[in-house]
């Protein structure tokens, strides 16, 4: 087997005196997808901004490596150029910077940091035609500002436009599902599942069973009160559904 | 007898002729100019003989020609008829309680807990200590000139057993004996939790011209609330230039709402100062102003502090000749991180003889901030004009209405029923009569 | 598209380059100096020296006794030791024997000053689209392409040399727009201007081309005052261009220009200013104070003057671009973005004053502050009497860079007639924290990201410059603000 392309070991972090995490392990293998699931408040998100660096946040124990170095004291673009992006949960919207402008200063710095020649604006024209091909994403995004007056499901397949042109290694899905309707699930998914490959890994973030009917998870983890503390098939997502978050919760009470 | 004054100083300049009456003042005072008044006053008339009177060369009365107004030769005010007062005193008795101050002294008032600043002055009241130190002399030439003539004012202390009556400050300029001016100097101190309601209202008696110079101080302790409100519609012959200067402790709140719908020369500058964190400070004006009135809003928002908010939102609506002014000033001091401002000043002219001149700005040494001010000037909306007379209104009706409209987005913000009826009452009334001629 | 592609290439080289002033340069090239001071005597020397006329003359000492009975204003928000008017050399010139009869007569190493600093004065070498005027220190030492615009009726030269050649048109316009007694520092350039450019656009005639006049000044202890009149006659169109740098030197120098422009019936005239005057070093020591008095009269019916600036150089700047709205449905527009960093200071905005009927205006600033620096916005809008269905709309936003900088916002609203329609919306704010993480989990560092960010909130104005002058100005931004995040 591969070397993991994340490890995560006894993580814990707290946002002033709440600690959130508390002590998460998990790892995941190139070309795998995980879900992480769990109701509200058990640290999901959390462990979305943690990994990618978000200054909020304090990590006070445990460890994570990706594809072997020390992730946790790299800086959010290092993080980023190492090959691991986050779709946002609430995207930003940048005024007056067109979408293109800013995936080519970010395809860019991508490129530099793996040695390579920065794009021409042709090739890079023709690389942004065929990624939103790819993942069905109208042309004319390109030049609008990056979020700016789109509508929540835009805002979505925007975050998974970014990811096809910016191929990472682990693509983190922040409740990529939440706010949209069941078209643009169906077409976010589709996108997601176009970009799976045997190098690519996806750790997907829901507090629905749904989305997962979409895209397939090799694994599902359930994260509670900052503890991942049962672990499955995709089947364990939809046990979950039948029997809600609070047949997890009897169990964390009885293991705890 | 003031007449000799009066006789003999009609060819001096309005500084020299504030200097001679400044000189009876003290005479008057007949040996009782000592300890803290007495010291503030000095400083008062030096600070003025520094500045001098401002004139429209100095910003910040670039549009207000004080020198136009003075040349109707204010007398400083002696005499005190305290008889005129109990007419006055029932209009506004239904809006709480009534202290009535005449040509700037303090008519015996009844009511608990109500001191006259001349008799707590002179035992150097705990309750004074305050006096002097939020609105200052220095570089303020209205201030000091009030202070030169410190003299008498309302001073309350308001904490969480007080009642809750609305302080009604009721101030009667007397002109049976010509031209005058008052100065008023008030102090009110809510204690940490307390709430406070302070309501300002001018009337002229006699058909003289009367001047107000009032100043305020008040201090917000932590966790209090206080609510001013200032009613003017007084008649052409009333002018009055207000200093209400307000400092916030922490996650103390104030509302002000400043309603200018009658007199002549009205000058207000409030100023709230947000000096601890999480307080919060909202200023309301209005402005409908006729013939040759002018109201100029000179107001100060200082968020000194970090976590602090305000809000602010000024109106006018200008016919005849009349002038409006308003000059909004939002400081955001360096380190009053987290602050958040707001400021709105809209404007109608009706006349092609009626002028608006807006000043909104914008001082800010802290970048963790929101602050916003939008400023508009326009006639009233045609779509909605043409709705109304599509549904049989005629164009007078349909204006008045949107017009009533546009205004009681401010006068909504009085709390108190009885003031808020007695105003747009007062509103429908000018609008009215509009339509009528 | 290509355009927005191109904004990331500038911004890419950026990133690499360290922050440095890099046009200052000294050159070291013989010029011809007037001793310091003021005084009529030094006014004759230098119209003599130009070879004026004696009404110019006349002039200039009219300017001279107004500006001696006038004292230097200071509502401006900006702080500076005073000036010692007496210390200064007010006439400084490159030693030649005679005015160059073509390109080919201009001194090689002047032309190697102007190519240093990016701007071939060889007209086979020039962009296409733009004819340049090249003014050093005090001196018009270039203008090309003027044989060709010419043979259209467009007469693009020199001041000095409009006042011998065109003395009619100067005549009728000069201080039409800025009398020399509007302000002080206006008196002062009335008094001692010693050139600039002179343009004037036939009826009917739209110029092909960009207009540009690039300033420099070179030499020590001097200060820089020139003049440009440009006339756009019924039915014209012009775009100009202004460019302006100077080395870098311990002491402060002064630059008190004038503009004056005059658009008749249906003619419209594009001014756009890349201003980058050395801006003094991090501690504040040096640089150029910029007092400049720029304005613009719609004269005629339906005629339009335009104002874009990106102002990121100068010590202290005081500057106010303005449009007289005389003629009925004229328009005048102010885009501006004012850049300071360090202990750069800025007062700068615009006068909208609407006199004819229907006229409009718009003004779209963006100030960004960084470092210990203030910027101001300071702007008035006039709506006259007999100004009927005026309208105006004003933008005005600030973004602070730091904690340790201040942004300012003072608009003068004056109406005075009841069918305007005024909106102004001023905002303050910083660069969102989230907005910096999302650009960084994308790769981007935070220096580039606040470099794209910027050019995103200044973006309305960059727009309304010429091509190349907008890739200029975004590198300009971005160079100006380095070092200022961290």
């Amino acid at each position: 087997m591969k070397a993991p392309i994340l490890e995560i070991r006894n993580l814990h972090a707290r946002v002033g005196d709440n600690e959130i995490l508390r002590g998460v392990d998990l790892v995941v293998y190139p070309g795998e997808v995980h879900a992480i699931m769990g109701p509200n408040g058990s640290g999901k998100s959390t462990l979305a901004a943690v990994l990618a660096g978000r200054e909020d946040y304090e990590v006070t124990d445990g460890e994570v490596l990706f594809d072997g170095k020390n992730l946790l004291e790299l800086d959010p673009e290092e993080r980023a150029r190492e090959g691991l992006f986050l779709a946002f949960q609430y995207p930003v919207e940048i005024p007056g910077v067109s979408t293109a402008t800013f995936l080519k200063t970010a395809l860019n710095e991508l490129r530099k940091h793996r040695g390579l020649q920065p794009l021409d604006a042709m090739e890079f024209m023709n690389l942004m035609q065929q990624r939103a091909a790819l993942v069905k994403i109208d042309p004319a995004f390109f030049t609008r500002s990056v979020n700016e007056g789109f509508s929540g499901g835009e805002k979505k397949r925007n975050e998974i436009f970014q990811l096809a042109m910016l191929e990472p290694r682990l693509a983190i899905l922040d409740e990529t599902d939440s706010g949209l309707d069941i078209d643009a699930l169906r077409i976010v998914a589709d996108g997601v599942n176009a970009l799976r490959s045997p190098d690519r890994s996806f750790l997907v973030i829901t507090h629905y069973q749904r989305l997962l009917n979409y895209i397939v998870p090799d694994v599902v983890h359930v994260l509670y009160r900052g503890r991942i503390i049962k672990s499955g098939t995709k089947d364990l997502a939809l046990e979950l559904e039948a029997k809600g978050y609070d047949w997890v919760k009897e169990f964390a009470e009885v293991t705890a | 007898m003031m007449t000799t004054l009066e006789q003999t100083s009609s060819n001096l300049s309005p500084l020299e002729r504030i200097y001679a009456e400044h000189r009876y003042f003290i005479e008057s005072l007949n040996g009782h100019n000592q300890g803290k008044l007495s010291h503030l006053r000095l400083r008062g008339i030096e600070e003025l003989q520094r500045l001098g009177i401002p004139t429209v060369r100095h910003e910040e009365w670039k549009y207000t020609n004080l020198y136009s107004l003075l040349a109707k030769q204010f007398a400083h005010a002696r005499w005190v008829d305290e008889s005129v007062a109990s007419h006055i005193v029932s209009q506004f008795s239904q809006w709480g309680t009534v202290v009535p101050v005449v040509n700037g002294r303090l008519v015996a008032s009844t009511a608990p807990g109500i001191f006259s600043l001349k008799e707590v002055a002179s035992s150097d009241n705990q309750l004074v200590q305050r006096l002097g130190t939020i609105a200052v002399s220095e570089g303020n030439a209205i201030v000091a000139w009030n202070t030169a003539f410190l003299e008498d004012g309302v001073v309350v202390r308001i904490d969480q057993h007080s009642p809750k009556d609305p302080i009604i400050i009721t101030s009667v300029l007397d002109t049976r004996q010509g031209n005058v001016m008052a100065h008023e100097r008030h102090l009110v101190e809510v204690a940490p939790g307390g709430s406070a309601t302070v309501v300002f209202v001018q009337r002229t008696v006699g058909d003289g011209e009367a001047l107000l110079n009032q100043v305020l101080e008040c201090w917000v302790g932590e966790n209090a609330q206080m609510l001013i409100l200032i009613v003017q519609d007084g008649t052409a012959n009333s002018h009055a230039i207000t200093t209400h200067e307000i400092e916030l402790a922490s996650n103390a709140r104030l509302q002000m709402v400043t309603v200018s719908i009658g007199g002549g020369f009205i000058r207000n500058m409030p100023a709230a100062r947000l000096v601890g964190e999480g307080a919060h400070a909202e200023l309301y004006g209005l402005t409908i102003a006729d013939g040759t009135m002018l109201v100029d809003h000179h107001t100060v928002v200082d968020h000194r502090v970090p976590s602090c908010t305000s809000n602010e939102l000024y109106k006018a609506i200008l016919d005849g000749r009349s002038m409006g002014v308003f000059n909004g000033k939002i400081f955001v001091r360096p380190n009053a991180q987290r602050t958040n401002a707001y400021q709105a000043n809209r404007s109608i002219v009706r006349s092609p003889r009626a002028t608006i001149n807006a000043k909104p700005q914008l001082e800010i040494f802290a970048n963790d901030v929101r602050c916003t001010h939008g400023c508009t000037v326009g006639r009233l909306d045609k779509e909605a004009m043409f709705y109304l007379r599509s549904r049989g209104l005629s164009p007078a009706e349909a204006e008045a209405l949107l017009l009533t409209a546009f205004a009681e987005e401010i006068t909504a913000q009085i709390p108190i029923e009885s003031i808020r009826a007695h105003v747009n009452a007062t509103i429908e009334h000018l609008f009215h009569a509009d339509e009528l001629a | 598209m290509s355009e927005q592609i191109e904004q990331v290439d500038v911004l890419e080289q950026l990133t690499s380059e360290d922050y440095q002033y890099k046009y200052g340069f000294e050159s070291a090239i013989e010029e011809e100096i007037v001793p310091p001071g003021l005084n009529e005597n030094i006014i004759r020397l230098i119209s003599e020296k130009k070879g004026e006329p004696e009404w110019m003359l006349q002039w200039r000492l009219q300017a001279f006794r107004y500006w001696q009975q006038m004292k230097e204003p200071h509502w401006a928000n900006v702080h500076y030791p005073p000036i010692d008017y007496q210390a200064i050399s007010y006439y400084a010139a490159p030693k030649r024997s005679k005015q160059p009869r073509s390109m080919d007569e201009v001194d090689p190493e002047l032309r190697r000053i102007f190519e240093k600093l990016g701007i071939p004065l060889h007209e086979q070498e020039m962009l296409a689209g733009v004819a340049v005027d090249a003014v050093l220190d005090s001196v018009s030492v270039a203008t090309t392409f003027r044989e060709k615009l010419k043979s259209m009726g467009i007469i693009f030269c020199s001041m000095s040399e409009a006042i011998r050649e065109y003395p009619d048109l100067v005549r009728k316009y000069l201080g039409t727009v800025v009398p020399p007694n509007d302000n002080f520092f206006a008196a002062l350039n009335s008094a001692v201007f010693s050139d600039g450019s002179f343009c004037y656009v036939p009826p009917g005639v739209r110029c092909p081309i960009e207009l540009s006049t690039y300033f420099r000044i070179n030499a020590r202890n001097t200060g820089q005052f020139e003049r440009t009149l440009i006339i756009a006659d019924e039915g014209s169109y012009v775009s100009y261009l202004e460019g302006c740098t100077a080395p870098m030197r311990d002491e402060n120098q002064l630059h008190a220009a004038v503009v004056e422009l005059i658009a008749l019936k249906d003619a419209e005239i594009k001014y756009s200013t890349v201003q980058n005057w050395y801006p003094g070093d991090k501690e504040g020591k040096g640089g150029i104070y910029n007092f400049v008095t720029k304005r613009g009269i719609c004269l005629g019916e339906n005629s339009k003057i335009s104002w874009t600036q990106v102002e990121t150089g100068s010590a202290i700047t005081w500057k106010y671009p303005s449009v007289i709205l005389k003629g009925d449905n004229s328009v005048g527009e102010f885009y501006s973005v004012a850049v300071t960093n360090h202990r750069q200071q800025a007062d700068t905005g615009t006068k909208m004053i609407h006199i004819g009927r229907h006229t409009r205006s718009r003004i779209v600033s963006k100030g960004i502050s960084a470092g210990y620096s203030n910027n101001s916005y300071r702007g008035l809008v006039r709506i006259n009497p007999q100004a009927e269905n005026a309208r105006n709309f004003s933008q005005c936003d600030s973004l602070l860079i730091g904690d340790k900088c201040g942004a300012h916002t003072f608009p003068y609203i004056e109406v005075n007639n009841p069918t305007a329609i005024v909106e102004h919306e001023a905002t303050t704010s910083k660069i969102g924290e989230d907005i910096l993480f999302y650009c960084n989990q994308r790769g981007i560092d935070t220096e580039t990201a606040v470099a794209l960010i910027i050019n995103g909130y200044a973006r309305e104005v960059l727009s309304k410059l010429p091509m190349e002058f907008a890739v200029e100005a975004q590198k300009l931004l971005a160079i100006s603000l380095e070092g200022s995040v961290g």
